[in-house]
C-alpha cells in the first residue's frame, strides 16, 4: 500500500483538521492540537515529519499570506489545506462517521441527545 | 547550554533532509514552546525537553528507516535494469567477501575463541628454559619442586604417548595424556559425566583408573551412558572408567599435536624417588594464577625458586642459563598459529581491495551512462549529498548482496581450508560459520559497498552537477579518466603485494625441497608399535619383542632389509641425555646429546650413511661390550678435530645404577631429525638390547618400525600388519605410511600457505591486467582522432605502438612505485614463515617485475596494435 492511500494516523489527521480553520504556523498547529480533544502531544520532529510528508502529496501547501511582519516571526513559514488535503480530511471524517454509526447499531455507544 | 545548542544537537539524531528542509522552524517552534513553558515554571520546561528528546527518539530511528528502504528499493530497480554489470558486481563480491569469511571463521575459531577452560585469562604455560631451548619439559622432581614450593601457583602436569587400547584380537593404538590429579581443577573443568582423578590414584599402578574424551565415547562407546564404571583395556591392563570429559573439551597438549588426545590416564611422579635425578625431561606442565596474585609475581616468585635449586643442585641448573618462563596459556598455545592466519587474512584483504577498486572502475565506466539520469534529479533540486548517498546506498546493496551470496562461497572454502590443513591450526576443525563470522561477514559487505562506492560516486555526482551547470563535461570526463587510470595503478600495486609474498614463499618451499635429508625416504615403509609393559616388562622381554617382529618381518618377501629405532627423521625426535668423556673433566657443563634407541638394520633401512666405524650389529647384545654410535654433529661438537671412534662416555645417572661406559663404535650422517627446517642437533644412538629404562619412559618399548621394501612400500602394509599380529595379536602395527608421504607431510603446511598465496596473487595479476587492458583501450578509443592526425602528420605506427605500450607502463610503474616499498614493509611480517630466504630477496623482487612488465605488455598488445592500425582518413572523418 503507498503512503498516501493508508489510512491517516490521528496525528495526521488532528494536523490536516488544524488547518480547517485557516493558514496556521508550526507552533500555532501544534497548540491547535494540544486543545483538541484527542489529548495527543505532537513534538516538533513528529509535526515536521508529517509536514513534509503532507508537502509532498500536496495535501497542504505553503501559504504566501503572512501577518504584520510586527507580529511574524521570520522563521515561521505557514501552511494552508490544498483542495486534495481537505478532500482527503473529509473522506476521514466520513470513514470515521461510518464507523460511529455502526458502534451505535451495536449499542456500543449511547445515541447523540438532541437539543 | 542554551534551549538552541542543546536542541540542535537533538535534532542532529533526525534525517539530514528533515533537518534541511524544516530544521530551522523546529528549532522556532521549540523556542516557542520553551519561552511559554518558562512562565509556568521549572517543571514545565523540564517537561517540554522530555517530551521534545521522546518526540525525536521515536521519530529519527522510523524515518532513517524509510529512508534506507526508499533509497534501497531505488537501488534494487537501478540493479534491475542493468543485469549484467549487477550480476558480475555480485559475483566479485560473492568472491571477495566469501573468501575473507572463510579465513575469518578460521581466524575466529582458532585465535578469537577462548580457551575452552575455565577464567582462561589466569592460566599460564610453565617451560624450563636453557640456552637454545626457550620453552623445554620439565622432568618428574623440576615439576614437584615448582609443584610445592610456587605459593602463586597452582601447577600440574601432563604428558602424552601411546596406549593400545582394547582386547586380543582387535587392538587400536590410540594417543593417551598422562594427567596429574589436579590438572582438570587448574583448568577448571569438571568431566560431563563421572569424576576426575583422585590424588591418590597418582601413585597407584597405571591403568587402573581412565578418563575417556568425549570423542573417544562417541566414536568407541557410542556414546553410552552407562560407561562410567565399565572395565576397559588399556595396555592389555584391566582400567575402570571414572568419567568421561565435555564436548569441545581439548587439553592444552592437544593444541600443540595434530592428534588429539584420546584418554586420559593417571600421570604418575615418582614422588618418593631421590630429588637429585633430575634427567628425564618429558612434562609439560600448566598452572593457575593464585587469586590476587598477577603473572610478574609469580614470575618473580619462581625467579626465587630457580635461584635455589641452582644452589641446591648446582650439577644439574648451573649450566645452559636454566630459567622458567611463564607465559599466558594463551599466547603459549595460539601464538604459533598466529603468524599464518594473519598472513592469510591480510592475503584475503588484498584480493577484496583489488576487488574494490576493480568494481569502482566499472562503475566510473557505468557513470558516464547514468550521467544524464543523475543530473536530471538534480535539476529537481537534489543535492550532492542525496546524489552521493544515493550511490552510496546502491553500492551497499550490491555490497549487502555480494556478502549474502559470499556466505556460500565461505561455507565452500572453510571445507577446502580444513581439507588443505595437516593438523598445524589447532582447534581449526572447530570452525563454523557461526554468529560472529556472519556479523564479521555482513560489515565487512557494508565497509566494502562504501569503499568502492564512495570515489566513483563524488566522482559521478559532481559532473551531474556540472552537467546541470551547463559546465563543459571534457574537464570531468579527464578527471575520471586520471581516476580510473589511479585505481588501476592501485591494482597493480595490490598483485605487486601478493606476487612478492608468493614468490618468497614459493622460494621457501623450493629451498626447503632441496635441503639434504641425510636419508633416503624412496621406497621406504613406516609403522609403529608398542611392547606394552604389562606383558614385556624388562629388557630381556622387550628387546625379544622387538626380535621377533624384525624377524617376522623380515621373512616378508619384498623386503629387503628393516630394522627399528625410537625415531623416526622429519616425525619422531627425543630430548637430550648428558654424558661424561672418558678422561675429560667436567669444568661448565657436561655434554649432552639427543637419545634413540636402535636395532641393526633401521640406519640401513633409512638410507642414512656411514660415515666412521661401524653400524649397530647383532654382536651388541646385552651381553657385549656396551657401544653408542653418534651422528656427524655430536662428533663435531663433543670431539673437535679428534677420532671419536673408540672413544668412552657415560651417561648421566637417572635412576638405579650407574651407567655403563660406552664404547663410541661407529659414526653416521646427520639426520633432519626435528623437520626439515631445523638444523641437525647432536643426536647419540643406544643398541636396543644395551638399554636399560625402560620403566622409565615409553621411549625404547615405542619403536618405528622401517623397512626398505624392493617394490612399492605400501604395497606391503597388510603382510606387516600381518607380521606384528603373528608376535602378539594384541599389538597393533599403527601410523603405516611410506617414508614419502612423511616427508610431504612435514612441508604439507607450508605448500598449502604457498599454493593459497600463489592462487590469490595470480588472481591479482589477472585483475591488474585486465584493468590495464581496459584503461588502455579505453584510452586509445577517446584519442582515435589524436592518433589519426599524428599517422596522417606522418607519425610512424612504431611511435603509435610506443606511445600506447608507454601508456600502459606508466600506469604498471605507477603501481610498483606504491607496491614495492609497500611489499618491503609487508614482508617483513613474514619474516618467521620464511626459510632460508630474505624478506627482500633480490632475484624474487626482479622475477616480479619481469613478469608484471610482462602482462602489462601482452594486456597492451591489442590495444596498441589497434591504435597502429587506424586508418586516418576514417579517423579524422568520424568526427
Amino acid at each position: 500500500m503507498r503512503r498516501d492511500q493508508r489510512p491517516l494516523t490521528p496525528a495526521e489527521f488532528q494536523v490536516l483538521l488544524s488547518l480547517a480553520d485557516g493558514d496556521k504556523h508550526g507552533y500555532a498547529i501544534l497548540k491547535a492540537v494540544a486543545r483538541g480533544r484527542d489529548g495527543i502531544a505532537l513534538g516538533p520532529a513528529t509535526l515536521y515529519t508529517i509536514v513534509r510528508r503532507f508537502l509532498t502529496s500536496g495535501l497542504i501547501a505553503e501559504s504566501a499570506h503572512r501577518p504584520d511582519p510586527s507580529l511574524d516571526d521570520e522563521r515561521r513559514r505557514y501552511y494552508r489545506l490544498t483542495d486534495a488535503g481537505r478532500a482527503v480530511a473529509r473522506t476521514e471524517v466520513q470513514r470515521m462517521e461510518s464507523v460511529l454509526a455502526a458502534a451505535r447499531a451495536k449499542n456500543l455507544l449511547r445515541r447523540p441527545r438532541r437539543a | 547550554m542554551s534551549p538552541e545548542r542543546g536542541l540542535r544537537l537533538l535534532l542532529r539524531l533526525l534525517p539530514f533532509d528533515l533537518r534541511t528542509d524544516h530544521g530551522r522552524e523546529m528549532e522556532q517552534v521549540f523556542q516557542e514552546q520553551h519561552r511559554e513553558a518558562r512562565t509556568h515554571g521549572r517543571a514545565q520546561v523540564m517537561g517540554v525537553w522530555w517530551r521534545a528528546a521522546a518526540d525525536v527518539a521515536r521519530t529519527a530511528p522510523r524515518e532513517h528507516a524509510a529512508q534506507i528502504a526508499q533509497d534501497a528499493g531505488f537501488a534494487l530497480r537501478m540493479m534491475g535494469r542493468s543485469p549484467g554489470f549487477t550480476l558480475v558486481a555480485v559475483l566479485t563480491l560473492a568472491l571477495g567477501i566469501g573468501l575473507n569469511s572463510a579465513i575469518f571463521s578460521l581466524v575466529h575459531a582458532v585465535l578469537l575463541r577462548p580457551l575452552p577452560y575455565a577464567e582462561p585469562d589466569r592460566l599460564v604455560a610453565v617451560w624450563n628454559r636453557w640456552d637454545g631451548a626457550a620453552a623445554a619439559t620439565l622432568s618428574d622432581p623440576e615439576f614437584m619442586d615448582y609443584e610445592e614450593r610456587s605459593r602463586a601457583l597452582r601447577v600440574a602436569a601432563l604428558a602424552s604417548g601411546p596406549v593400545n587400547l582394547g582386547v586380543a584380537g582387535d587392538p587400536e593404538r590410540i594417543r593417551a595424556a598422562y594427567v596429574t590429579a589436579d590438572l582438570l581443577p587448574v583448568l577448571g573443568v569438571a568431566p560431563a559425566r563421572g569424576r576426575g582423578f583422585l590424588a591418590a590414584e597418582e601413585g597407584e599402578g597405571q591403568g587402573r583408573v581412565a578418563i575417556l574424551t568425549h570423542g573417544l565415547w562417541v566414536r568407541k562407546f557410542q556414546a553410552d551412558e552407562s560407561v562410567v564404571g565399565r572395565t576397559i583395556h588399556v595396555n592389555g591392563e584391566p582400567a575402570e572408567v571414572v568419567g568421561v570429559t565435555p564436548a569441545g573439551f581439548l587439553l592444552p597438549l592437544d593444541f600443540r599435536d595434530d592428534r588429539p588426545a584420546d584418554i586420559l590416564l593417571p600421570l604418575r611422579p615418582n614422588r618418593a624417588a631421590a630429588r637429585d635425578r633430575r634427567g628425564g625431561h618429558y612434562l609439560q606442565a600448566v598452572a593457575r594464577l593464585a587469586s590476587g596474585v598477577s603473572l610478574e609475581a609469580a614470575r618473580g616468585e619462581m625467579g626465587t625458586i630457580v635461584g635455589e635449586l641452582i644452589h641446591r643442585y648446582p650439577d644439574q641448573h648451573r649450566q645452559g642459563h636454566f630459567g622458567v618462563t611463564l607465559t599466558p596459556l594463551r599466547t603459549d598455545l595460539l601464538g604459533p598459529a598466529r603468524p599464518v592466519l594473519i598472513l592469510l587474512l591480510s592475503a584475503v584483504a588484498l584480493v577484496l581491495l583489488l576487488a574494490c577498486a576493480n568494481l569502482a572502475s566499472l562503475l566510473l565506466a557505468r557513470g558516464e551512462s547514468r550521467r544524464r539520469e543523475l543530473a536530471v534529479r538534480a535539476s529537481l533540486g537534489a543535492d550532492r549529498f542525496r546524489l552521493v548517498r544515493q550511490l552510496l546506498t546502491e553500492t551497499c546493496v550490491l555490497g549487502v548482496a555480494g556478502g549474502a551470496a559470499g556466505l556460500t562461497v565461505a561455507g565452500v572454502g572453510m571445507k577446502a581450508l580444513l581439507a588443505l590443513d595437516p593438523g598445524t591450526l589447532p582447534r581449526a576443525h572447530q570452525a563454523t560459520l557461526s554468529l560472529p563470522v556472519v556479523l564479521f561477514t555482513g560489515a565487512v559487505s557494508l565497509a566494502t559497498g562504501i569503499v568502492f562506492g564512495l570515489l566513483p560516486a563524488a566522482q559521478i555526482s559532481r559532473g551531474a552537477l556540472d552537467d546541470v551547470l551547463r559546465e563543459a563535461g571534457r574537464s570531468s570526463v579527464s578527471g575520471r579518466g586520471r581516476l580510473r587510470r589511479a585505481l588501476v595503478a592501485v591494482q597493480v600495486a595490490i598483485a605487486v603485494v601478493l606476487l612478492v609474498g608468493a614468490g618468497l614463499l614459493a622460494k621457501s618451499l623450493a629451498r626447503l625441497q632441496s635441503v639434504p635429508t641425510g636419508f633416503e625416504p624412496g621406497g621406504v615403509l613406516t609403522f609403529r608399535t608398542t611392547a606394552p609393559p604389562v606383558r614385556y616388562h624388562e629388557r630381556p622381554e622387550v628387546t625379544a619383542f622387538y626380535a621377533r617382529v624384525l624377524d617376522e618381518v623380515r621373512g616378508v618377501p619384498g623386503v629387503r632389509v628393516a630394522g627399528a629405532g625410537s625415531g623416526l627423521p622429519l616425525s619422531v625426535h627425543s630430548g637430550d641425555w648428558g654424558f661424561d668423556v672418558e678422561g675429560r673433566v667436567v669444568v661448565r657443563a657436561r655434554p649432552a646429546a639427543d637419545w634413540f634407541v636402535v636395532t641393526p638394520g633401521y640406519f640401513e633401512a633409512l638410507g642414512v650413511r656411514l660415515v666412521q666405524g661401524r653400524l649397530p650389529a647383532e654382536e651388541d647384545s646385552e651381553l657385549g661390550v656396551p657401544v653408542l654410535f653418534f651422528n656427524e654433529s655430536a662428533a663435531r661438537a663433543v670431539f673437535p678435530g679428534e677420532d671419536p671412534v673408540g672413544r668412552r662416555v657415560r651417561l648421566s645417572r637417572t635412576t638405579g645404577a650407574e651407567q655403563p661406559w660406552r664404547t663410541i663404535a661407529g659414526v653416521v650422517a646427520d639426520v633432519r631429525q626435528r623437520g626439515l627446517e631445523r638444523p641437525p642437533r647432536a643426536e647419540m644412538f643406544i643398541p636396543l638390547p644395551q638399554f636399560q629404562h625402560f620403566l622409565a619412559g615409553p621411549q625404547a618399548r615405542d619403536m618405528s618400525v622401517v623397512v626398505k621394501a624392493s617394490g612399492p612400500p605400501l604395497a606391503l602394509a597388510g603382510a606387516m600388519r600381518a607380521a606384528v599380529r603373528r608376535v602378539d595379536p594384541e599389538v597393533p602395527a599403527a601410523d603405516m605410511r611410506a617414508m614419502d608421504e612423511v616427508v610431504g607431510a612435514s612441508m604439507a603446511a607450508r605448500r598449502r600457505d604457498t599454493w593459497l598465496i600463489g592462487a590469490f596473487a595470480a588472481l591479482a595479476l589477472a585483475v591488474a591486467a585486465v584493468g590495464i587492458y581496459g584503461v588502455t583501450a579505453y584510452h586509445v578509443a577517446q584519442r582515435r582522432r589524436e592518433i589519426g592526425l599524428r599517422v596522417a602528420l606522418g607519425a610512424e605506427r612504431r611511435d603509435v605502438v610506443r606511445m600506447v605500450l608507454g601508456q600502459g607502463m606508466r600506469l604498471v610503474g605507477a603501481g610498483m612505485g606504491v607496491g614495492l616499498p609497500a611489499a618491503l614493509v609487508a614482508t617483513g611480517a613474514l619474516r618467521s614463515l620464511l626459510f632460508d630466504v630474505s624478506p627482500n630477496d633480490v632475484s624474487v623482487l626482479a622475477a616480479i617485475v619481469v613478469l608484471l612488465v610482462a602482462a602489462a605488455a601482452l594486456a597492451c598488445a591489442v590495444p596498441a596494435l589497434r591504435a597502429a592500425r587506424i586508418d586516418p582518413a576514417i579517423a579524422l572523418r568520424d568526427e
